[in-house]
């Protein structure tokens, strides 16, 4: 745009430090309308004049009231300055803001204009009439679709009139004002619709959606009318669905999901009356969308049908009734349940997830039949499956392991260990194992394993275990492992074991850290520890090491440090802590550290903490820096926090920073 | 043969160094099981365009473009290097050199042989690029948050209404396992009575400051006034461009709204407050008097709502933790949950999905263009969630309580409160 262009040729010419501004928030903070106005007035469109403008508007957007509304005005036929002017106008309460936009209509044009007829629509000002003077004159496109949306925004009687008038006319060559008018029209729908007059609503849509308009346009309007129409929508939403094009298909099917539960019953029946006589792929999509409906009307009326086309076997939709009943829930489960394992033997294929939807879904009286499904399979059957047959006994399982079945561990466990079964199968029957072992089948688990080579699949199903078993038992059975392990299964069971954290992991982790075949793994996983009901002991153990071990004493401090940083415990405790470590580290770098630990907490206490250690020289910058950061993030002062900020600008050598604090210090 | 061996650990127990198996995931089997043998028919494909693709928009868009019933045909964007960059990562994927660059995104999305768009700009335009794709008739998967204010967010829910499209805010814990299952012992009763729910935000504030001005490139290589779309116009400086918008006012809808979009979400999700937001909002303060980044909400129930930084048990970013009167669940990005106790803990399962990955939200996302099914980040409940955290970033700016109507959207007998539920669009703009 040629305004900024020139704008910019004016930036050139500024101090980069002059747009910072650092008087920003005296203006920002100011409660002073007639200090605002001042800005405001004061001659300019410089872009420092800008920045000032802007903030003293978005001020007036809060604090300002109908005082302002002369100086706001006399910004609007600036380019420049219009947007900061609306900034404030657009929400100062009163008739007289709105009496004001509308008498500045006369006087603006090009993009301000269109401006102002945008701030009189989020008003809502009845500026109907005005608007259609307007529109009359105009030959702005730009003009002319600010004037449809505003007219949809007002959405009065008087506009919508305005609106549909338009629909009578020649369609604009430009596309984008055919289709304000149509926004602006579902826009006053959907207002006529939440006044409850659904039927003008309706009418409005239909109009729309038989108009010479682009054919996005007409989707949302006969998407919109549907739903406007409601039950009364029966007629028209079969007939689409049977004899519509493939757009309109698809418009109307979203609306299925979709009516409220007060107009299901006329409307589910009627499509199920229709479904039967619609293409395969048709009904597919609206019997998966009929079993979305979570209406208990709509339930009741499809079970029964999509019980029917289970037990019919019919193949092209037989996915989606499965799906259908699965999301219902409610249809007689045996019959669905014999109906699925039919499927096992005669080929008809149903995607895996709509199978263990269905499965899931079925009430737990059935619940064992999965398990009763995979017991006592012969190695000839386990490895010669279809890929049907594969992916039922893919369902199965999954269900015994979303379900929980504890009793059919032994047969996962005899499937998992099938020799020649796919690895699919297999690795289904050890994941569902994983989900199903209690600790005193651990070993059911741990012997289907005995196979598995692929040790992120290992790693993958003893962590699932370990995730849900009693905490304690479980780390105590996994330290039994541990003793029993070669060093790298050693490794791989520290890191279970912080996954599993608590006492008895914990302890076991700081004995392996005293190992000299471990140590370098315990240490590590020392410095990972994420269970915060530990933080005593792992503190304890840490700074330990942190004092007697010359290998590991970095690592030891750094996951010292890191307990007060990242774990929520009491101020004094992490400030003490702090202190701590900055005695206990060698490196300076690992006493730096210990700033972090005060940038977590937004306090004065935290301010001071830090600037404890402003008299050490090497130390000092760090410590005022993390000084003001923190302090900047309070709100409001202290007499604290002015003394530390103070004590900043005596001691801190960066100019940025004594400027930063300066900041803090001018705050009120 | 079957092997029954008797119980042995020696297999595990020497293990060696791990393989690596990154990708894998046992609870996959293969597309041919599942029905889909790895070929799509052309006409089965979704046709994306995509709208600002960088950063976490890169990260979606290679999401996107591996599956197979996705086909990428058009990018837009207001810098030509990004343009370009797409481009070549598209082609390369397609193997051809169709894939389309626009400046306009109005260009891209007049085109009638694109399904759906990616939006992943930078928030200030997440609405309106949203709100222009729906009314041209395109299903919308943006990046969060949707909005950066009460009516952006209420505009963005109504248009996708109008228009019934498909929209999938970027909220991906909505489709991920542990969150999915925090979420499904909270509502299942097993905590007890919900009392309070807590989500992970960051420190509220933003600035009004601007960086020092710098020769505007060409319009071609930078389109900076297309940049900054609806925002009030200032100089150009290449550093926002690079992404470094975040926390500017005119940019950003600050910290509680930045993890709030998924946190709070998460909360109304859990207590089963999609339809609604809490009625009251509480800055709370330090003991010192200067005010915290920590906000309580109350729900019309009396449940409680707690948007906070710290005090997280370290399961990663974007925490959230569902309280109730018998027991709590708190889960994180890391995948990792905990509970109050052992009982619980029997309910939990393993996940191995970090947080941020799109892949599962973005498969409901595919699945809901085609069957017209409203998903789970639907608009109107991300709507919701996000209305939540710009309420509590009004009373955190204001420095007070704030009461707030959800029916009505409207702060109760507080004209200051309302007077910050929009901002002015720059001309030519309109929700």
């Amino acid at each position: 745009m040629k305004k900024y262009i020139a704008l910019f040729c004016g930036i050139l010419f500024c101090a980069a430090a002059s747009l910072s501004a650092q008087d920003w928030q005296s203006i920002w903070n100011s409660k002073d309308e007639s200090f605002l106005i001042q800005v405001i007035e004061k001659p300019g469109n410089a872009p420092e004049d800008i920045y000032k403008k802007n903030l003293a508007c978005k001020r007036l957007a809060i604090v300002g009231t109908e005082a302002a509304v002369p100086a706001l005005c006399a910004m609007l036929s600036d380019e420049l300055l219009n947007h900061n002017a609306r900034t404030a106008l657009e929400v100062i309460p009163g008739d007289a803001v709105d009496q004001a936009l509308i008498d500045s209509l006369s006087a603006l044009n090009g993009i301000s204009l269109v401006g102002v007829i945008d701030t009189l629509a989020m008003r809502k000002v009845a500026a109907a009439a005005p608007l259609a003077d307007l529109l009359a004159k105009t030959e702005d496109n730009d003009v002319k679709r600010a004037v449809f949306n505003a007219w949809g925004y007002i959405a009065s009687d008087e506009s919508t009139a305005l609106l549909t008038s338009q629909l009578n006319k020649e369609p604009n060559p430009d596309y984008k004002v055919n289709a304000a008018l149509a926004d602006g029209l579902m826009r006053a729908a959907a207002t006529l619709d939440k006044q409850g007059k659904s039927a003008q609503a309706a009418e409005l849509c239909g109009a729309v959606a038989g108009a010479e308009l682009p054919q996005f346009d007409k989707n949302g309007a006969l998407y919109n009318q549907l739903l406007y129409l409601g039950a009364d929508a029966a007629d028209k939403l079969t007939a689409i669905l049977a004899e519509g094009n493939d757009n309109d298909f698809e418009v109307a099917l979203k609306t299925v999901r979709e009516f409220s539960a007060e107009d299901a019953e006329p409307i589910v029946k009627a499509l199920l009356n229709v479904c039967p006589s619609l293409p395969s792929q048709r009904q597919a999509l609206l019997i998966a969308a009929l079993g979305d409906r979570a209406d208990d009307v709509s339930q009741n009326l499809v079970l029964p049908f999509v019980d029917e086309l289970i037990r019919n076997g019919q193949a092209d939709v037989l996915a989606a009734a499965v799906r259908a009943s699965g999301r219902c829930g409610q249809a007689d489960p045996i019959r669905i349940y014999d109906a699925l394992a039919t499927l096992y033997t005669a080929e008809k294929e149903v995607p895996y997830d709509d199978l263990v939807e269905a499965i899931v879904a079925l009430p737990p009286e059935i619940g064992n039949r999965p398990a009763q499904s995979i017991a006592g399979k012969k190695t000839e059957e386990l490895t010669a499956l279809s890929d049907v047959q594969k992916s039922v006994l893919l369902a199965q399982m999954k269900v015994l392991e979303l379900r929980r079945t504890a009793e059919a561990a032994p047969d996962l466990l005899v499937i998992a260990n099938t020799e020649g079964v796919d690895t699919q199968i297999r690795d289904s029957a050890v994941a569902a194992l994983s989900e199903i072992v209690t600790l005193d089948d651990l070993n059911f688990l741990v012997s289907a394993l005995e196979q598995e080579e692929d040790e992120a699949k290992v790693d993958w199903y003893l962590r699932a275990a370990c995730t849900r078993l009693p905490r304690e038992e479980c780390a105590a059975a996994v330290v039994k492992m541990y003793d029993e392990a070669d060093k790298a299964g050693k490794e791989k069971l520290l890191s279970l074991l912080k996954q599993i954290g608590g006492r008895t992991a914990l302890s076991a982790v700081v004995k392996a850290a005293s190992d000299p075949e471990m140590d370098d793994k315990a240490t590590e996983v020392l410095g990972q520890w994420n269970t915060p009901e530990d933080a005593a002991p792992l503190a304890a153990a840490c700074l330990n090491l942190a004092k007697s071990s010359s290998k590991y004493k970095t690592r030891a401090i750094r996951a010292y440090i890191r307990i007060p940083r990242q774990f929520d415990l009491a101020e004094d405790l992490r400030i003490k802590m702090a202190k701590i470590a900055f005695d206990t580290a060698v490196r300076p770098e690992d006493k730096q550290l210990i700033f972090e630990i005060f940038k977590r907490m937004i306090t004065s206490n935290s301010v001071s903490a830090a600037l404890s250690y402003a008299d050490q020289p090497e130390y000092s910058e760090t410590a005022c820096e993390t000084a003001v950061f923190i302090a900047e993030k309070i709100k409001g002062t202290s007499p604290e926090l002015q003394e530390s900020m103070k004590k900043v600008l005596e001691t801190a050598k960066s100019q940025e920073l004594k400027d930063r604090a300066s900041k803090v210090l001018e705050r009120q | 043969m079957v092997h029954q061996n008797k119980f042995s650990r020696r297999r595990f127990l020497k293990a060696g160094a791990m393989a690596g198996s990154a990708g894998f995931l046992p609870l996959l089997v293969s597309g041919k099981v599942l029905g889909l043998d790895g070929a799509v028919s052309p006409s089965n494909k979704v046709n994306l365009g995509g709208i600002g693709i960088n950063g976490r928009g890169s990260h979606d868009f290679n999401c996107f473009i591996k599956r197979n019933d996705i086909r990428f045909r058009a990018i837009c964007d207001i810098r030509r290097v990004r343009r370009e960059a797409v481009k070549a990562a598209a082609d390369d994927h397609n193997r051809d050199t169709d894939c389309a660059m626009y400046r306009d995104m109005e260009e891209l999305l007049i085109r009638d042989d694109i399904d759906a768009v990616l939006i992943a700009t930078g928030d200030r335009w997440h609405t309106m690029a949203s709100i222009i794709a729906a009314r041209y008739g395109k299903d919308v998967y943006c990046e969060k948050p949707l909005s950066l204010t009460i009516e952006e967010s209420l505009a963005l829910a109504r248009a996708v209404k109008r228009y019934g499209i498909i929209y999938q805010a970027g909220t991906q814990r909505r489709n991920i396992g542990n969150f999915q299952l925090a979420a499904e012992i909270a509502q299942s009763g097993k905590l007890g009575k919900l009392t309070e729910v807590h989500a992970n935000t960051l420190w509220p504030a933003t600035t009004q400051n601007w960086l020092p001005a710098e020769p505007q490139p060409d319009i071609e290589e930078c389109d900076w006034d297309r940049w900054l779309g609806p925002c009030p116009w200032r100089p150009y400086n290449e550093r926002y461009v690079r992404g470094e918008w975040r926390g500017f006012y005119d940019f950003h809808g600050g910290g509680i709204l930045e993890w709030g979009s998924h946190t709070v979400d998460l909360c109304q999700w859990a207590a089963q407050k999609d339809h609604t937001a809490p009625v009251r909002y509480e800055p709370q303060f330090q003991p010192d008097g200067s005010i915290s980044g920590t906000i309580f909400a109350w729900y019309a129930d009396g449940l409680k709502l707690v948007m906070r930084e710290s005090g997280w048990l370290g399961l990663g970013t974007c925490s959230a933790r569902y309280v109730g009167e018998e027991g709590w669940v708190e889960t994180g990005d890391s995948g990792r949950m905990a509970v109050s106790s052992d009982a619980l803990r029997g309910e939990l399962k393993y996940f191995g999905m970090p947080g941020t990955d799109p892949d599962t939200h973005i498969a409901e996302f595919v699945e809901c263009v085609k069957s017209r099914r409203t998903p789970a980040a639907n608009a109107e409940v991300a709507a919701n969630s996000h209305i939540a955290s710009h309420c509590a970033y009004i009373a955190w700016q204001l420095g007070r309580t704030v009461e707030y109507n959800p029916e009505k959207a409207e702060f109760i007998n507080d004209a200051d409160a309302n007077r910050m539920r929009s901002r002015a669009m720059r001309e030519g703009y309109v929700l």
